[in-house]
C-alpha cells in the first residue's frame, strides 16, 4: 500500500495500475475499506470517464454516469469474480449504467446498425488521399466528424483500442463477440472513415467543410 | 499483399502485439508502401482519440462518490440502531436486564404460529386468498433459472415485455452487467429459452441450474 501511495503521488496523471494492484484494492473495498477504495478510484477513473466521454460527448453527463458506475463498484465489490480483469469489469459497469440511462430516456442515441455501411462509396476517388489528409493533421474537425458518424459498435471498439489500448482478446470479451468480429468491426470502422473523407475532401473540403451526414 | 501483416498493424499500432507478432510486422514492414500508410492511419486515428477526450483529474466526482457512500452507510448503521433501541425498550418495558428463557419461548411460538396460517392462506386454492398468493415473491429455491442479457440497443419496455410474454418471473437482475435471471416452470425452461434466443433484442441466453450468489 505505501508503495502504491508513492506512486500515486508522485504522479497525478495515473497510469492505469497492475491488475493485480486492482484486485487487491477491490477485496479491500469488497471489506467497506474506503482508502483501498479511493484509490481503486484514482487509478480507473480517467480510463472510465474517457469511454463514458467518447459515447456521451458531454462532460458532465460522463462526470454523472461515472459517479453512479463508482458507486455500483464500491456496492458491487465483492461480486467480481475474476472472469475479466478489473478495468474490464468497471467499464462494463460503467456502460450499462449508460445504457440504462439511455433506456429511460428511450433514447437511440446508441445506434445499433452496426453492420449496415452507412457509407456508399468504399473506395478513395481518384486524386484524392483521405488517409494523407487525414496524417496530415489538416481535416481535423472533418476526421472527428467521420468518427462520430460511425455505429456505436464500431466507434466503440475504435476507443477500447486506441484508447484504452485492450487487447483484440480483451475487446472481443468485452462486447461477448468472437475476436474475427472484431477484427471485422474495426475494418469497417476504417472504409467507412476513409470513406467519409473522400466525400468530404469531394465535396470541396477546406479544414472547417461539414461531413455530410 | 501479405494479409497476415494487414491485419496485426492495428494492434501493432496500438502496442498488444505479442514480441514474436511484433518482430514480424517490423520486419516485413518495408516490404510495400502500403504497409507504413496504413500503419500511419492508425496512429493518426489513435492521436485524434486521445486528443478527443478531455484530460480529467483523477480525483473528479471522487469527493461526491464518498459523500453517497458515507450517507448509505449511516442510513444501514441508523436501522441497525433503531434493532438495538427497540431490544433495549422491550428490556427497559419489563425492567430487565436479559429477556428470560419462557417470553422467548412464547415469541417464537407466535411467530411459529402466524408463519403457518400465513402459508396456509398463501397455499389455498380458493379466490379469497388470491391477493396473498400474488404477493408472493420469494426467488425459488431450485432451478433451472435463464440468464438473459440484452442487445445495449434495447428498450426497457421490449426487454419488460418478452419476459412477460414468455410468462417468465423475473427472480434477479438487472445485474452490474445488465444481465436479468428468469424462473418459468422446469418443463418450459428450455423452450422458452429458444424463443429467447430468437427475438431481436437479445444478446445471449444461457440456462443454468442455480442463481448466482446475490449480494446486498
Amino acid at each position: 500500500m505505501r508503495r502504491l501511495n508513492a506512486y500515486i503521488n508522485s504522479n497525478l496523471n495515473i497510469k492505469i495500475m497492475e491488475d493485480e494492484e486492482s484486485i487487491r484494492l477491490l477485496a479491500l473495498t469488497a471489506k467497506n475499506d474506503q482508502q483501498a477504495f479511493k484509490l481503486l478510484y484514482l487509478a480507473h477513473s480517467r480510463k472510465v470517464f474517457a469511454y463514458l466521454f467518447h459515447h456521451l460527448k458531454n462532460t458532465d453527463e460522463a462526470k454523472e454516469v461515472m459517479a453512479e458506475a463508482m458507486l455500483d463498484v464500491w456496492k458491487g465489490a465483492s461480486g467480481f469474480q475474476g472472469k475479466s480483469a478489473v478495468h474490464t469489469w468497471i467499464i462494463g459497469i460503467a456502460k450499462n449504467k449508460m445504457l440504462m440511462r439511455f433506456r429511460s430516456q428511450k433514447s437511440s442515441r446508441w445506434a445499433s446498425n452496426e453492420d449496415v455501411d452507412e457509407f456508399d462509396e468504399l473506395v478513395p476517388a481518384e486524386g484524392m488521399d483521405p488517409v494523407m489528409h487525414l496524417i496530415s493533421s489538416q481535416h481535423r474537425k472533418g476526421v472527428r466528424r467521420c468518427m462520430d458518424l460511425l455505429p456505436s459498435k464500431q466507434s466503440e471498439c475504435l476507443h477500447l483500442m486506441y484508447f484504452e489500448c485492450w487487447s483484440i482478446d480483451e475487446i472481443a470479451s468485452f462486447q461477448q463477440v468472437p475476436p474475427g468480429t472484431v477484427k471485422s468491426r474495426l475494418s469497417h470502422a476504417r472504409l467507412n472513415i476513409t470513406s467519409c473523407l473522400v466525400r468530404l475532401l469531394r465535396d470541396g473540403g477546406g479544414p472547417t467543410s461539414e461531413v455530410p451526414a | 499483399m501479405n494479409q497476415t501483416l494487414l491485419e496485426l498493424l492495428p494492434w501493432y499500432a496500438n502496442g498488444t502485439l505479442s514480441p514474436a507478432d511484433r518482430e514480424f510486422v517490423e520486419a516485413h514492414l518495408d516490404d510495400d508502401p502500403t504497409f507504413r500508410q496504413q500503419l500511419a492511419f492508425y496512429k493518426a486515428i489513435q492521436k485524434e482519440l486521445q486528443e478527443s477526450i478531455p484530460e480529467i483529474r483523477p480525483d473528479l466526482g471522487l469527493a461526491e462518490t464518498l459523500k453517497k457512500i458515507n450517507e448509505d452507510i449511516s442510513i444501514k448503521a441508523s436501522k441497525k440502531k433503531s434493532g438495538t433501541k427497540l431490544n433495549e425498550w422491550l428490556l427497559g418495558l419489563f425492567n430487565l436486564n436479559v429477556i428470560p428463557r419462557g417470553v422467548f419461548a412464547f415469541s417464537l411460538a407466535i411467530v411459529a404460529a402466524q408463519t403457518i396460517v400465513i402459508g396456509y392462506m398463501a397455499s389455498n386454492q380458493s379466490d379469497d386468498f388470491s391477493q396473498i398468493r400474488a404477493s408472493q415473491n420469494a426467488p425459488p429455491s431450485v432451478g433451472p433459472f435463464i440468464k438473459i442479457s440484452f442487445r445495449p440497443d434495447a428498450k426497457e419496455v421490449d426487454i419488460r415485455f418478452l419476459m412477460i410474454q414468455m410468462g417468465a418471473t423475473i427472480v434477479g437482475g438487472p445485474s452490474q452487467l445488465g444481465d436479468y435471471f428468469l424462473f418459468l416452470s422446469p418443463d418450459r425452461t428450455d423452450w422458452a429459452a429458444q424463443q429467447l434466443r430468437k427475438s431481436p433484442i437479445v444478446d445471449s441466453v444461457t440456462v443454468m441450474a442455480t442463481l448466482p450468489a446475490i449480494k446486498e
